[in-house]
């Protein structure tokens, strides 16, 4: 090297020139650990420790009895009563069957929506299709619990809207109150996601080989049935199984629509077991029917990752994609554009408009003209001095923001070791992190539970064990958007790091970070969103010291104050549709999850 | 001269690639200081698991690696990538898009010492390095916002920047059009050159590999079959394998005639019973040769004559019929029938042989490489 001023000779130590001799220095390099390995033995200790002993504690809990407390504590024994009074009544059967009844249905009716405006959206010339899409995604700012409210507000048989408006023309009434009413909720609540998993795939999908197919000679319906739908199935097998575990997690429906009809499904179940309303909890009986949850939500997915196999998980595209050709539509195209904004309307407007209508009344008691000279603001002023109020929205924030960046944290880095490492251990670490995907969120609630109940950390009862809570059954998210986002930087611009001369610790900071900060700040919101719509763990943790928004909402509303319920709920859906939209700013939502 | 570069008995074997064989065999080189050495090979022979064990990037199964001084790799040491003194050119440029192209330059500086580096203090040899490669209009710019020919020469300045003791090089112009490469390996060998670094070249391609080393080595399934300077390589390969891969070239299989003795230059005159008749070759190997042997003979199509009347000389000459002729504007690629088989030849354009001519195929004797078998 002439041409620069000489460089002082970088580290490596003077080794003597015959290979064979080390020097001292030189061993140590041999035997310091790598950092990949440190990464990796950091991750899969903290999953270990987030995953792994929530699930010990369930297992252990089902064979254990106590009639005085907690399992594994003094007085308790090791038995298979809880699973003799599980199986052995005939009511687990026939929560079990509501179970399946209720998740099947709504999942139906969920995919039937989505795929409709997929397609309508996707591959059709239907009016307007960039706002149809805002629209459609737009109530996945809605909490399911606030959904629940609304439409029983909407639909309750005593003064429900909807209801008073069909026994006036029809002298009909359909009551939310049953299993078909929870099913059209759950629905509705779960159709922006499931719109959003199959959209990505449709729209992404190689408009080449449908038409390969067509020079072929293939006709129409036949390149729907050989091409796009066998193409399209790992992504409406995912997001079928994703939706089914979802459904089957969530006490929200359950709850507010369930209970007063007297129809309970496993997770509540589950709920009112640990939160029973007279006498003590019952931990070894909760912990079966956890496992037996459990179960059931784990077959499907054993089933789908065979079928898919791991290897499809981050897959990218690549090379030349071209935009599949739109239906016309033909004179069907208003008809279907209003059939579309019906649903629309239907679905998130008349929900949001009953609460706000709702919120302004001294006590809801039905829409009508006595009902309209009653308007107030009288909650939405005094509402703020209630004490818990401010607790629950300093709360809030504070759950979401440590859950969403510690969330996030720890996926990057369990993903980065996941999609770079060559070690043979990885599945081990791939399987620990997609785990919490599996466990519906009760289940995660009663062992988190369970075991703060015995660890002596001082953690149960504040909001700490909802942190822990959350980003257990958060980490799986993170995992799989951030695997995503490395798969897609290339690995050499890593490797050209270290032949710069750059360690481990300066290529994460200067290269690996940077690159994939877009993605990080978008799984952070989409993690902080979902951390603030849940109310399956901040229940199932509840304590006075922990509420926050969800849980006020919902004991309030189930206290009998739906006014307050209302004011609280309007507040929270206006901040969380908020934070959807800013989801790679508005329209780049399309490219989320 | 002092060896820079010490590979010896180097082993690889990808894990997860079943029982396939190893990715690197058993590879031993030297590469003296300031030499342009060549890894030449066709796709999978190890050519870069074999960079990727020098940079430090793959951690091989065993062998040695010595950098100057510094063992690297041996039983019981491994440098990692970032303590070892290289700079490193990937096949797709690698650049980082979410910095400058001034950015990317520096980086390999900003990494030397841990505090923050004056940019001043970078700008002094970054500058020169961009200046070297043309590239100081683009100073500002995002890396992503250059052509690839622009981003494979900022690449090569990031790579040059710290003055690395050896440069590693996998390809870096296999992702340029053809007119972009030939340029850029012009300025390749300029720089190096220039700069007078000790060079490992990765590359399939045979006329970057002739032009540019000082010396080649030829891998094939893991292995180097022959290593030599590349004129050697062009006109003594040991192999059909090596005759090939270096050049175009025509093979013509036959069976050993007689066998002449060596002379004082080290040739001898082989006869070989061809299809096309008996073609003399001289030879210069030192392999073993016995009459009755099956053998083939390898010519270049260049080498190759071709006449529209019969030449005096008698030695030979075949004769045969166009069947085809390619312009490619610095000459006539023809194919030839001779008898029952197909030659190419490549000649000027000054003279024109049209489809169907009859010609005299001259087949000189000192072009032609015996290969027993
Ligand atoms: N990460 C890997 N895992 C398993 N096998 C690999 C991996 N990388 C390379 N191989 C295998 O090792 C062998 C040598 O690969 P290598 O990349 O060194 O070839 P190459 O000579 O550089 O080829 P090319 O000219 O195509 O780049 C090939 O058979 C390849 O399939
Ligand atoms: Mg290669």
């Amino acid at each position: 090297m002439t041409l620069l001023q000489d460089s002082p000779p970088s580290e490596p130590p003077a080794a003597p020139s015959r290979p064979r001799h080390l020097s001292l220095l030189d061993n140590i390099y041999a035997r310091r650990l790598r950092g990949r390995t440190v990464m990796a033995i950091l991750a899969i200790a903290v999953l270990l420790y987030l995953v792994g002993g929530p699930l010990f504690i369930l297992a252990t809990s089902t064979f254990q009895k106590n009639e005085f407390g907690l399992p594994l504590s003094a007085g308790s024994r090791w038995t298979t009563e809880n699973i003799q009074t599980v199986f052995g009544s005939s009511e687990t059967y026939h929560v079990l069957i509501t179970t399946l009844l209720f998740a099947l249905g709504s999942l139906i009716v969920a995919f039937i929506v989505a795929l409709s405006f997929s397609w309508l959206i996707e591959r059709t010339n239907i009016p307007c299709r960039n706002l149809l899409f805002v629209l459609v995604v737009a109530p996945s700012g809605m909490p399911l619990l606030i959904t629940s409210i609304s439409w029983s507000l909407l639909l309750n048989p005593t003064n429900g809207v909807i209801n008073q408006f069909l026994h006036a023309v029809l002298g009909i009434k359909f009551s939310a109150y049953s299993l078909p009413g929870m099913i059209l909720v759950q629905a509705f609540g779960m159709v922006p996601l499931t719109f959003l998993l199959i959209t990505g795939s449709l729209r992404s999908m190689n408009g080449v080989l449908e038409d390969a197919a067509d020079a072929s000679g293939a006709n129409r319906w036949r390149i729907v049935r050989k091409i796009t739908l066998p193409l399209l199935t790992p992504a409406l097998l995912g997001a079928l199984i994703y939706e089914f575990v979802n459904s089957v997690e969530n006490v929200d429906v359950p709850l507010v629509l369930g209970l007063p009809g007297h129809i309970t499904v496993l997770s509540t179940t589950i709920f009112n077991n640990t939160h029973p309303a007279t006498g003590l909890p019952d931990y070894g009986l909760s912990s079966t029917y956890g496992l037996l949850l459990l179960i059931l939500a784990l077959g499907p997915l054993i089933v789908y990752d065979r079928a898919i196999g791991s290897g499809g998980k981050y897959a990218t595209i690549t090379g030349r994609v071209r935009r599949p050709t739109r239906i016309d539509l033909g004179r069907w195209r208003i008809p279907m554009f209003i059939g579309a904004m019906s649903y629309i309307v239907v679905s998130f407007l008349l929900p949001l408009l009953i609460l706000i209508f709702a919120s302004v009344q001294p006590f809801y008691s039905g829409v009508n003209k006595a009902a309209f000279g009653k308007v107030t603001l009288n909650e939405w002023r005094n509402i703020w001095h209630t004490g818990s109020v401010g607790m629950a929205i300093k709360n809030t924030i504070l759950l979401g923001v440590v859950v969403s960046v510690g969330t996030m944290l720890l996926s990057v880095m369990i993903a980065w070791v996941i999609v770079r490492a060559r070690s043979r251990f990885i599945w081990i670490l791939d399987l620990l992190a997609f785990m919490p995907h599996a466990i519906p969120g009760v289940v995660i609630g009663l062992s988190v539970l369970l075991l703060y109940l015995m660890l002596p950390l001082p953690i149960y009862g504040t909001i700490w064990i909802i942190v822990i809570a959350q980003s257990t059954l958060y980490v799986s998210l993170g995992t799989r958007l951030m695997g995503a986002a490395i798969a897609q930087t290339q690995v050499v611009l890593e490797e050209a790091a270290a032949a710069s001369g750059a360690p481990m610790r300066r290529i994460w900071f200067r290269v690996i970070i940077p690159l994939i900060r877009p993605s990080f700040f978008n799984g952070a919101l989409l993690v902080f969103m979902a951390s603030m719509q849940n109310l399956t763990l901040p229940l199932m943790l509840s304590s006075p010291g922990n509420v926050v928004l969800s849980s006020l909402i919902w004991d309030r509303w189930n206290y009998g104050l739906p006014t307050q319920a209302a004011v609280l709920s309007v507040v929270m859906t206006a901040i969380t549709v908020t934070i959807a939209a800013l989801l790679r700013g508005g329209s780049g939502t399309r490219d989320t999850v | 001269m002092t060896t820079a570069i010490e590979v010896r008995n180097l082993h690889h074997r990808y894990r997860g690639a079943g029982d396939h064989p190893p990715a690197v065999g058993d590879v031993s080189f030297e590469v003296e200081e300031n030499q342009f050495f060549t890894l030449l090979g066709p796709s999978g022979c190890g050519k870069t698991t074999t960079l990727r064990c020098i940079a430090g990037l793959e951690k091989p199964d065993s062998g040695e690696i010595r950098l100057g001084e510094v063992v690297v790799v041996s039983d019981r040491t491994f440098v990692p990538t970032h303590r070892r003194d290289i700079g490193m050119v990937f096949q797709d440029y690698a650049v980082w898009p979410h910095m400058t192209v001034f950015e990317n330059v520096a980086f390999p500086l900003r990494m030397r010492s841990n505090r923050r580096v004056r940019t001043s203090e970078l700008r002094k040899k970054v500058m020169p390095m961009l200046e070297m490669m043309g590239m100081t209009q683009f100073e500002k710019r995002r890396a992503t916002q250059l052509s690839g020919g622009q981003q494979q020469r900022l690449s090569l300045a990031r790579a040059l920047v710290r003055e690395p003791e050896v440069l590693l090089l996998d390809e870096p112009l296999s992702s340029l059009d053809a007119r972009l490469r030939a340029q850029m390996r012009t300025e390749l060998r300029r720089v190096q050159r220039q700069l007078k670094v000790t060079t490992v070249f990765v590359t399939h391609d045979q006329i970057e590999a002739l032009s540019l080393s000082n010396e080649i080595a030829v891998m094939q399934d893991g292995n180097i079959v022959q290593q030599g300077r590349p004129r050697d390589l062009y006109f003594h390969p040991d192999s059909e394998f090596v005759g090939n891969l270096v050049g175009a070239a025509n093979l013509i299989t036959g069976v050993v005639h007689t066998v002449g003795d060596v002379d004082s230059d080290g040739i001898r005159r082989v006869e070989v019973a061809t299809d096309l008749g008996t073609v003399v070759c001289e030879d210069a190997s030192e392999q073993a040769l016995n009459t009755g042997m099956n053998c083939s003979v390898l010519v270049r199509p260049e080498a190759v004559l071709m006449h529209h009347s019969e030449p005096e000389q008698r030695e030979n000459i075949f004769v045969g019929r166009v069947d085809l002729g390619l312009f490619i504007g610095e000459g006539v690629e023809h194919e030839v029938t001779v008898g029952p088989i197909g030659l190419k030849i490549k000649v000027p354009t000054s003279v024109r042989f049209r489809r169907d001519d009859k010609v005299y195929v001259e087949i000189p004797s000192k072009s032609c490489v015996v290969f027993a078998q």
